[in-house]
């Protein structure tokens, strides 16, 4: 299924993308550079969190997840754009997307990456990862995402080799489809057993919803797919490889559709939550008007606005397909953070005990005012070391793009 | 058996010492409780809430509630806290903890389990408390483990040693002739969130 | 006078100690260049966990002192606190034993980055309170303290060398009965800065009714009340230790009832809140008395038999008629402790209404309780009738109007009485005011008409709390031969002293101070005009283990020992036993006990031969030649103490019989009234019964007859400091954890008036007046009046942003009591719009 190839542009291809393939090596060059070194500094950022304490992030005891679980969450779905979009053609056997399967791939595996690399960072103990195979407690749904992302980063890595083997014809069209399923029941998977880490918790009232499994699902499609977009109109652009705009589109009217399912599971939740009038209304008016209100409402005009441009024929230009993509991703990160947050913002018990300055992030007065703003917001080293973590991401994905054969086969 | 402690809330009068008592006994670093007593009033802790002269004030000491199907046992991913078979206590083990704090986000009793987010932090050159008290760690979770050093002992937790309003009560949930027993039996009393289906083993008497 | 007996029983305790106090200098020091006892007995102490476990006791002052405490000693360190049992304690229940937070905090507060730990001496040129220190040793010091002294004495005699001490620390050898500061002061002819604080309810207790607490129930308390009456107390706040046998009492059907303008945390526990409106509990008081007498709901045979209600009372001089008006010879047999009213045997005259003539009191078969009869050709009206004129005026519904309350409300609260027996609790709430005397001899008016004393489940308390055990140490070692009595200031006139060098018209100065087991400079009102007063001074010596208000205003402080690191025994707590302070750990840097310290300073002035006894000889003399016995009549010896470290002084059941008044009889009438500052003026009319006014300042509303304040149109507000949980004043308001819980202090509005004023919860305001101001942070609070603003006790000037509260509180005061009226104070609250 690589044959997708523009075969419009096939005959003045091997001039034209020589030349490309030149610059863009200067280009990929200098990028693995620059992904490199802001890996390298938030990586110096983490041990300097890791000796100083995490005592320098924002997080709290009321508040004990912050920026690196919600990045965790959103690159997880980022992850499976790439990984969908390149396998459920060869899944199904139907026509793909123009010979960015193998990029799409690569992104899922950046992700993925990343992914693992938030959680890392998050992590108190990270040296004692080992525990997690010497005293694993199966019950955990955090144990549960992390042996299916290993396994889909697995997957994912078998998955690119095998679509490059096959290539040169090394692995069969039927074999590949094989990986391709497991590649996709396990990107499934892992979205959903992202979403169960909160959605198990009865804990929080925002988080304990069945839907939420479902709906971090297409969550992962819109990001993911926005993410595929994006980085094939970059590498077009770059000359890296060369996509018939139809597949643009085709992927923007699955992007529209994909947003509009998760608007839907929205809405079908803040309906569920706020029908009753019972505890559910906070979570409503958080939302619509409480502390996390400009979170959401950037994200409803974000994604009506990726809609309209994946929907109107008109709109539908490369520009505007990048910028819908950009918001589809922005909403898509919106939603993570309101999500994460949100699941802090509405404690339990609200009494006014004891604070202290490792209570809550906003601690220097009474339990309402912690909560009267946002009740958790990152301080710089949090932006340092998770800046540094998609670097990483950008440095694999670049690194990938450099050393293995991903562009679209001749 | 099931260990556990009932409060009468009726008695509590908020004094703090219970609080104190947990922490200098578990030598808990600075600026963390296990054991708070939480004000059920005005904005700021033990202020009076409502308009004078319709002011109220209530007092709910709250540590960790050492459930019988704690939300924090299922999730922890290395089985670093965990529940003891004998005594029904949920205990917590520091050296195995990753720090991934899943346990916090677990228990729906906001605040009760706390991060050493930094070194702990002494409040004096030496460490105060418990002989066998057990030595805190940066960058694990820890909360109220009912003194399990203590109770190793045979003696009774720290906020239940001289509750001066005798608002506390200790012993076996199992166990017909134990005071908490009759209390709960006897009493009108309440748990924290019931709703969380997590079976707490403090009980409060209202 | 310790030796003195009334006609009804031995001394009580607590007058006795009272006594002490009055005398003068009070306070003290241990030392201890000796072994200890603790430590020596340290070796057979059974070892737990390598921990080593010493008996001690509280010594702040919550009103409540003497919980027991255990030290926890590993490695030579205290590691822990907790509640020493009481030895004859049930184990499961553990009986009465107790502790609050503050007692364990002692941990916090040996270790504490406050402790002094040399002597320490202002560096020379510059200010007091510049904060500007050099250490210097021991020998320094006491000579330059030794040198100014000899100075002083040479130029302005002894009594311009003053002991100023509060109530910093309950024991005897090293706290405020301190044997050695005594015996300095006295063998020097010190003078005395006397505290103000709580005069009210002490002087009232003292002059009117020997001690309060005199006829009170015992511990059993709970067991026997059916009504509870809290004046102004929040007990469950200030005393949570004693708080259960409230709890118990309500368990047992005791209906409490609360006395307070504010809802407060006790408030919520209670069964009744009586709201009323600040400092006006002796109108209150007034219209109860003169409801229960017009209702014919007297304890008549209580009044008959036990007051001097039926005594005559000669209507020209206001005296009651006796034996010598009869030209009968009398014996004077003593006085009153502390407030000196006379004891003879000069019989008092009532009516015998059968033989229809005047008789000796004891003798009157049908005596006389109303009306006025002419005997020996004068006026005389009995004591009772004298007093239902006095409250006369007090209808229900005046009352209710000066009150604030419904005249329902009254009738209530006088069924309470009426329908007891009824425990008093007389707390501080209303004891901070210019008028406070008379609030308490309105309580002992409606305890006396209503029969309320010498009964089980009866009598006046502190706040509810339990009687104060019988036994005391001999404290004749603070009061050597050829003592002099120096003069005795109040705080409240030392600003004047130190500004006119005369007192009550004669020539007084104050040329050096040293203060122990005290803070008055973070205590004492008007703090402004009282660092002036110091700033007059030649040199202020600061005693205390930690830094203060006190010894950061000081030319040299030096370091004492905590309560751990000496020996000491019980000197003043409100349970039933008395202890043992052992030694628990070694000091560790130069502290020095209270008592080696005088024993320096006593060196240094020429008196060392007379200060030969370490701390434990003095301990031990003073423990065997305690007079009274235990709760089973057992004599409490020094060995016993060291082996039991805590003997039980009276039974669970004990109720006090014994009253030392003159007559015995308790005073319905106050027949002399006197000044507690000996030459103070006062109206010898007017003081003999209660009355009601207006206090001094806290007056801010036109209420019939009584217009408000002139100051209360531009400070419209009374500020309160009412008493925290965390701290005894200022004792623990640095110990790390509890700070914790409360950060930085804050003054805590009502709702409305917070409205008024723009000012939200967390704002910094301003509260001010003429005297002085504060900048903290407010607190919106539901529970007070509209109208009372309550920043709350125990701060110090290093908390604050600005300022100190006690610059804003008074000085005037009434002359009878010179009582301390922290709460009879106007101010304005506004938002402050300047930077922390």
């Amino acid at each position: 299924m690589t044959e997708n190839v523009a075969a419009a542009t096939a005959a003045s291809a091997p001039s034209r993308s020589a030349s490309y393939a030149r610059a863009g090596g200067k280009g990929l060059t200098i990028g693995i550079v620059i992904a490199a070194a802001v890996t390298v500094v938030g990586i110096a950022l983490w041990v300097m969190q890791l000796s100083g304490g995490l005592v320098q992030t924002g997080m709290r005891n009321l508040d004990s997840w912050g920026l690196y679980i919600t990045g965790f969450m959103f690159f997880v779905g980022l992850s499976a754009g790439g990984l969908i979009i390149s396998s459920v053609p060869k899944a199904f056997g139907v026509s793909g997307f123009g010979g960015i399967s193998k990029v799409a791939v690569m992104t899922s595996i950046a992700c993925t990456v990343a992914a693992i690399a938030f959680v890392v960072i998050d992590l108190g103990q990270p040296l004692r990862v080992w525990e997690l195979f010497s005293s694993s407690n199966f019950s955990s749904p955090l144990m549960w995402d992390i042996i299916v992302l290993f396994v889909y980063l697995i997957l994912s890595v078998v998955y690119l080799w095998a679509q490059i083997r096959a290539d040169s014809g090394a692995v069969s069209t039927k074999a590949l489809r094989v990986v391709s399923v497991m590649a996709l029941v396990c990107a499934v998977m892992v979205h959903s057993v992202t979403a169960w880490v909160f959605s198990l918790q009865i804990a929080h009232e925002f988080w304990y919803t069945a839907l939420l499994g479902p709906w971090f699902v297409v969550s992962a499609l819109v990001c993911g797919t926005a993410l595929v977009m994006i980085a094939a109109a970059a590498l077009r652009a770059a000359g890296y490889l060369q996509l018939d705009e139809k597949y643009l589109v085709k992927m923007a009217k699955l992007l529209g559709v994909f947003i509009c399912v998760d608007l839907y599971f929205f809405g079908c939740d803040l309906l569920t939550s706020g029908f009753p009038a019972g505890e559910g209304a906070a979570v409503v008016d958080m939302l619509v008007s409480g502390p996390l209100s400009t979170f959401f409402w950037a994200q409803i005009v974000l994604s009506v606005v990726t809609a309209v441009v994946c929907f109107v024929p008109g709109l539908r230009t490369t520009p505007l397909l990048i910028v819908a993509s950009a918001c589809a991703i922005v909403a898509i990160f919106l939603k993570r953070v309101q999500i994460l947050v949100g699941g802090f913002q509405l404690p339990n018990l609200d009494l006014a005990g004891p604070l202290t300055s490792l209570t809550i992030t906003n601690w220097n007065g009474t339990m309402a005012s912690a909560y009267s703003g946002m009740v958790y917001f990152p301080t710089s080293i949090e932006f340092g070391i998770a800046l540094g973590v998609i670097g990483l991401g950008f440095l694999i994905f670049l690194l990938g793009l450099k050393l293995l054969p991903l562009k679209p086969a001749e | 058996m099931r260990m556990g402690m009932v409060i009468d809330l009726h008695r509590c009068v908020g004094c703090h010492t219970c609080s104190v008592a947990c922490k200098v006994a578990n030598n808990v670093p600075k600026e963390t409780w296990w054991n708070r007593v939480l004000t059920d009033g005005g904005e700021a802790i033990d202020t009076l809430g409502g308009e004078y002269p319709n002011a109220s004030i209530k007092f709910f000491p709250v540590s960790c509630q050492h459930c019988e199907n704690p939300a924090c046992v299922k999730v922890c991913p290395v089985g670093a806290t965990y529940k003891d078979p004998a005594t029904g206590i949920v205990r917590q083990d520091y050296d195995k903890c990753i720090g991934c704090r899943m346990c916090m986000a677990a228990c729906p009793y906001t605040g009760v389990r706390s991060f050493n987010w930094e070194e702990p932090q002494n409040y004096l050159d030496h460490n105060l408390g418990d002989a066998d008290a057990p030595e805190h760690q940066k960058h694990v979770v820890e909360k109220c483990t009912f003194c399990y050093q203590r109770q190793a002992r045979g003696e009774e937790p720290a906020c239940m040693e001289l509750c001066m309003a005798r608002a506390r009560f200790w012993g076996d949930l199992d166990d017909p002739e134990s005071d908490v027993f009759k209390l709960v039996h006897s009493r009108e009393s309440i748990t924290l969130l019931p709703e969380k289906g997590t079976k707490p083993s403090v009980y409060y008497l209202v | 006078m310790s030796g003195m007996k009334s006609s009804q029983g031995a001394i009580t305790r607590r007058s006795f100690l009272k006594t002490t106090a009055a005398v003068g200098t009070v306070a003290a020091c241990s030392g201890l260049a000796v072994g200890s006892v603790a430590l020596a007995a340290a070796d057979e102490a059974a070892e737990q966990n390598g921990e080593q476990t010493f008996a001690s006791f509280c010594r702040g002052n919550c009103g409540s002192s003497g919980c027991n405490l255990n030290v926890h000693v590993r490695e030579g360190k205290v590691v822990r606190v907790n509640s020493l049992p009481f030895s004859d304690a049930d184990p499961k229940t553990k009986g009465r034993s107790r502790i609050c937070l503050r007692g364990m905090s002692n941990v916090y507060r040996l270790y504490s980055p406050q402790r002094i730990d040399y002597p320490m001496r202002r560096v020379e040129g510059t200010p007091r309170g510049g904060g500007e220190w050099e250490r210097i040793s021991w020998e320094e010091a006491i000579k330059q303290i030794t040198d100014t002294w000899k100075g002083i004495i040479e130029a302005d005699g002894p009594s311009a060398i003053a002991g100023w001490t509060i109530y910093g620390n309950s024991a005897t050898l090293q706290g405020i009965f301190g044997l050695g500061y005594a015996r300095l002061a006295t063998l020097l002819g010190m003078s005395t800065i006397s505290n103000g604080a709580d005069m009210g309810q002490i002087y009232s207790g003292a002059a009117l009714a020997a001690s309060l607490g005199v006829g009170a129930s015992g511990p059993n308390l709970a067991a026997h009340a059916r009504n509870i009456v809290l004046w102004g107390a929040n007990s469950a706040v200030t005393w949570p230790h004693e708080w259960r046998y409230m709890l118990d009492a309500q368990a047992n059907g005791a209906k409490i009832t609360l006395i307070d303008p504010n809802v407060s945390i006790t408030a919520a526990k209670v069964d009744n809140h009586v709201r009323i409106r600040p400092c006006t509990d002796s109108a209150l008081l007034m219209g109860m008395c003169n409801y229960i007498i017009q209702n014919d709901l007297v304890d008549t045979e209580f009044v008959l038999a036990r007051t001097n209600g039926p005594c005559l009372v000669k209507q020209d001089d206001g005296l009651i008629l006796r034996g010598s008006d009869f030209g009968k010879e009398f014996e004077v047999l003593g006085a009153m402790p502390y407030s000196w009213q006379p004891i003879t045997t000069d019989s008092p005259y009532v009516w015998d209404t059968e033989k229809k003539e005047a008789v000796p009191a004891d003798e009157a078969a049908a005596p006389a309780l109303t009306g006025s009869y002419t005997v020996n050709g004068k006026k005389c009206t009995t004591a009772f009738d004298m007093l239902k004129e006095r409250v006369a005026d007090w209808s229900l519904e005046r009352t209710a109007e000066v009150c604030d309350i419904t005249p329902e409300e009254i009738v209530m609260l006088a069924d309470c009485y009426v329908n007891g027996p009824t425990m008093s609790a007389l707390a501080n709430g209303p004891g901070h005011y210019s008028t406070s005397w008379d609030y308490f001899f309105g309580t002992y008016e409606l305890t006396m008409l209503t029969g309320n004393l010498f009964r089980p489940g009866a009598g006046w308390a502190n706040t509810g709390q339990t009687m104060t055990g019988i036994w005391s140490p001999d404290t004749s070692y603070g009061v050597p031969e050829n003592a002099i009595t120096g003069p005795e200031y109040s705080v409240l006139d030392l600003p004047e002293i130190q500004q006119t060098g005369t007192y009550l018209g004669k020539p007084a100065t104050v040329k050096s101070a040293i203060i122990h087991s005290a803070n008055p400079l973070g205590n004492s009102p008007d703090r402004k005009r009282l660092l002036e007063a110091v700033d007059a001074m030649d040199l202020l010596v600061v005693v205390d283990m930690n830094e203060t208000d006190s010894t950061r205003y000081a030319d040299i402080v030096l370091p004492c020992t905590h309560w751990f690191e000496c020996d000491d025994i019980a000197g003043f707590n409100c349970n039933p036993y008395t202890f043992i302070g052992e030694k628990a750990v070694e000091p560790m840097f130069e502290h020095k006990s209270d008592y080696q310290i005088t024993r320096l300073l006593a060196e240094g002035m020429g008196f060392g031969d007379k200060f030969k006894k370490e701390d434990l000889e003095v301990l031990e003399e003073s423990v065997n030649k305690g007079v009274q016995p235990d709760a089973n009549g057992n004599p409490i010896t020094w060995e016993r103490l060291k082996k039991e470290k805590n003997i039980r002084t009276i039974p669970d059941d004990y109720y006090d019989p014994s009253v030392i008044v003159p007559d015995g009889r308790l005073m319905m009438y106050w027949e002399h009234p006197a000044a507690r500052l000996t030459g103070k003026e006062i109206d010898v009319v007017q003081e003999r019964l209660p009355h009601f006014e207006p206090p001094n300042e806290a007056w801010p509303e036109d209420v019939p007859g009584y217009p408000k304040n002139s100051l209360a149109d531009k400070y419209p507000i009374i500020l309160m400091n009412i008493h925290a949980r965390l701290s005894t004043h200022t004792t623990y308001n640095h110990i790390a954890w509890l700070t914790e819980l409360r950060p930085e202090p804050f003054v805590n509005l009502n709702t409305e008036d917070a409205k008024e004023r723009g000012i939200a919860q967390g704002d910094l305001v301003k509260v001010f007046n003429d005297r002085g101001y504060v900048i903290v942070k407010a607190q919106i609070d539901g529970g007070l009046r509209k109208g009372i603003a309550n920043l709350p006790h125990g701060w110090e000037a290093d908390q604050f942003i600005e300022g100190h509260y006690q610059d804003l509180t008074p000085r005037a005061s009434n002359p009878v009591d010179d009582n301390e009226c922290y709460f009879d104070c106007l101010c304005q609250v506004e938002k402050y719009e300047g930077g922390k």
